[in-house]
């Protein structure tokens, strides 16, 4: 680690702008309390206009302390002096060109490590500072304790604490100010240093700089800047020295081209003494309750098991409100409106009551009666969201494929596809390597959607009871272990065990928001409604249209004929041709297994569709039914946006081709394996 | 200190400021604050973690899931400049 250099105060060897009226400039990050700060001390006495030639705003004020008059600008936020925008580039111009009698430096106390860059790159230039230190009270909240008096000792500058939305006595930040700018306390500034070897050349390139009239530039930091690589002062410079000048100083910049993260690194090193003198962080015993929580959400293993255990319980609530509500629609609501339409239409060509009856109230009613069960899995979902949970469970779950040897940057758009997917297979665009990119969207349809999942949660209890919770489960889990040893063998053959990695942040832990979730529980329920009464709705009459025409006879029509020819490759997985044309069906939308199913079993013979393909099938097929549902060929949006994403129809027919072969061959082991269990 | 942090970074694991604290013997805050100069200097770049960069495509439910920035993960990746 290199060691701060102690200089001498440099405002010693200024002169004051202006004698009459100090000029006093505000600066900090954007957001610090810059405006709040400048409104308190110049209340009216401020003008607004714009920085010449730029379209940023311009604040401008004066104020009165002890008899004198201040003028007081107020400069564009900027987290350092890199000039990497307008506003940054303005803030430095005017900093190191107008040569203000004071720099207020406005600091987040609460981050202070963010803050003390811009203040590690303001200490080096010869302008008088004081370091402002707004929001201690958020600092304190948050355990937080700084002492403004050892980090005046550490900087070399004088500190003082201040917390401008509270309107406080701003008597001691306008004395603080005065005296700073009159100079009367003498300081010994602490300011970064890099390492030995760019000091070097650093002193190499000084001493070049110096031979030439660089004014208004203090000649140390225009050296700083130019092995910083600054593009904006690069050119300014080589506009004033002679080409040959240049071409040595030039020569020297090459040779260390890799400065900038040491010089970055010099004032992180810098920024880390001051912190550790002056600011006490919370003990052990203290930790934030989101530190308490990440131990277990976070860790490796034991987040594994919480995320385990909180799907379990999402599934638990889902089949113990979902499913009672989902039969009392119904009960009360499908099968009587059916009933009633048939009595309505009783005079009705067979066509047109059969087309509403079994086709629009069949079809679209059996799907709508499973909105309990999603507006269940979107509340659930949203709560978690909103608390910060799902942040923790990607989080997790990425480290659990890291450990299966999965690309990392793949658990982005997987995770993704656990809502749709749609966005998935279009988020592998975040992914650099093409190969990565390929292997994610091959495995991005493995992910159980929000609508394959609804479709295996409204059947299940059907099914299965009260044991439909560990039949869910058990496949949500098949899916990611199918995943997860796809992607392993993919990974060793098209990636050669490359990585690469993200950094997460999470957020902390909030206390829901529930006007935000029930928002989006009401916009997903409400897309899901309009799914109902336009793809769902169309495909339903299709299916019905099918399996009415030529001639109305349930054994001799087009859908029997198509199922039945098509019954052989389902028979090897148990299903019989109902189950195969629903499962064809769902390549348009997942929900359209359900309105096929409700087409085919109808809801007008009175004892209701659950009842009916309850007894229709054994434990073995319905299970096997169920897996092959959840690994099915993706929808075919998803199949669009694959053939979109990877431009090619090979892959795309490779990867309905995996979707098929992986889902036929778990159907066949699950029931066959069922059946031999019993 | 900072290409320290880059070179774990690099190494391909994929972290939170808080291990990433732990493994240079500094606090989460510091390091936040490193990826965030990081980030400024190139090396690093966020993920938008909502549909405005149009990845939501055909997603019937595209602009819902984004909630409230300050819940949601932020993430960043390593971008071109360090390949």
């Amino acid at each position: 680690m290199s060691d701060c250099h102690d200089c001498p105060s440099p405002d010693t060897q200024r002169k004051p702008h202006n004698p009459g009226t100090p000029l006093i400039a505000l600066v900090g990050q954007p957001n610090v309390g810059k405006s709040t700060v400048f409104n308190l001390l110049t209340g009216m006495n401020q003008h607004v206009g714009n920085w010449p030639g730029k379209t940023v705003e311009r604040k401008e004020g004066t104020f009165k302390y002890a008899g004198k008059k201040f003028t007081l600008v107020d400069l564009p936020g900027t987290y350092s002096l890199s000039a990497n925008s307008a506003e940054e580039l303005i803030t430095r111009e005017f900093i190191v060109t107008e040569s203000p009698d004071l720099v207020v430096a406005l600091v987040n106390a609460a981050s202070l490590e963010r803050s003390l860059y811009l203040v590690a790159e303001l200490i080096a230039l010869p302008a008088p500072l004081l370091v402002v230190l707004n929001m201690m009270d958020v600092a304190e909240q948050e355990g937080y304790h700084i002492e403004p008096d050892v980090l005046e000792a550490a900087l070399g500058v004088p500190v003082i604490a201040f917390t401008a939305t509270h309107l406080q006595n701003t008597q001691p930040l306008l004395m603080a100010m005065k005296t700073t700018v009159e100079q009367s306390i003498q300081h010994q500034r602490r300011i970064p240093a890099i390492r030995q070897d760019h000091q070097l050349v650093l002193d190499e390139v000084t001493a070049h700089l110096e031979k030439y009239p660089l004014a208004p530039y203090p000649v140390d930091w225009v050296a700083l800047k130019l092995l910083e690589g600054d593009v904006e002062i690069t050119r300014k410079i080589k506009g004033m020295m002679p080409p040959q000048e240049w071409e040595e100083i030039h020569y020297h910049l090459r040779q260390h081209d890799d400065a900038l993260l040491a010089i970055a690194s010099g004032r992180y090193e810098w920024i880390g003494r001051m912190t550790r003198a002056a600011v006490t962080r919370p003990k052990v015993g203290q930790i934030s309750l989101t530190d308490r929580l990440d131990r277990w959400a976070a860790h490796p293993v034991a987040g594994l098991l919480t995320l385990g255990l909180v799907l379990g319980f999402v599934f638990w609530l889902t089949f113990t409100l979902g499913s009672p509500l989902q039969i009392l629609m119904e009960n009360y609501l499908v099968i009587p409106a059916a009933n009633l339409a048939s009595e309505a239409l009783s005079s009705a060509p067979a066509w047109l009551r059969g087309s509403i009856v079994e086709g629009i109230i069949g079809g679209v009613g059996s799907v709508l009666t499973f909105l309990p069960i999603l507006i269940i899995f979107f509340a659930c979902f949203g709560f978690l969201e909103d608390v910060g949970y799902m942040a923790r469970a990607a989080f997790v779950m990425d480290n659990f494929m890291h450990w299966m040897g999965l690309h990392g940057k793949s658990f982005l758009p997987l995770f993704l596809g656990f809502g749709c997917n749609v966005p998935a297979v279009i988020g592998t665009r975040t992914i650099d390597s093409w190969k990565s990119r390929i292997l994610t969207i091959l495995l991005a349809p493995l992910v159980p959607c929000t609508a394959r999942m609804a479709v295996v949660a409204f059947l299940a209890p059907i099914f299965f009871g009260d044991k439909a919770i560990f039949v869910v489960w058990g496949l949500v889990a098949l899916s990611i272990v199918i995943l997860i040893l796809l992607g392993v063998i993919l990974n060793r053959v098209l990636f050669k065990g490359e990585r690469s990695a993200f950094i997460m942040e999470m957020p902390l832990y909030h206390i829901p928001n529930w006007r935000t979730i029930r928002l989006l529980v009401w916009q997903r329920s409400l897309s899901f409604i309009k799914k109902a009464g336009t793809t769902i709705l169309v495909i339903s009459l299709i299916i019905w249209l099918l399996g009415y025409l030529p001639n109305g006879n349930p054994d001799n029509n087009l859908l029997t004929k198509t199922g039945r020819f098509l019954e052989p490759a389902g028979s090897i997985m148990g299903l019989d041709w109902r189950l195969t044309v629903a499962l064809l069906t769902s390549f348009l939308a997942k929900e359209n297994a359900i309105a096929t199913l409700g087409v085919l079993f109808g809801s007008a013979a009175g004892s209701g569709f659950t009842q009916a393909i309850a007894a229709a099938y054994s434990p073995a097929t319905a299970l096997a039914f169920l897996t092959v549902s959840i690994l099915f060929i993706p929808c075919a949006a998803t199949v669009a946006v694959i053939r979109q994403e990877t431009g090619s129809w090979k892959w795309t027919f490779l990867n309905i081709g995996l979707m098929l072969f992986i889902s036929v061959l778990a159907g066949v082991i699950v029931y066959h394996a069922a059946g031999w269990v019993g | 200190m900072l290409e320290c942090l880059l070179n774990e970074i690099r190494s391909g694991s994929t972290t939170s400021p808080v291990k990433l604290a732990e493994r240079l013997e500094t606090t989460p805050e510091m390091v936040e604050a490193m990826l965030d100069t990081l980030e400024r200097m190139g090396f690093l770049r966020t993920i938008a973690s909502d549909c405005k960069d149009g990845s939501c495509g055909g997603c019937p439910v595209a602009g819902y899931c984004a909630t409230d920035q300050t819940r949601q993960a932020k993430i960043r990746i390593l971008s071109d400049k360090n390949y």
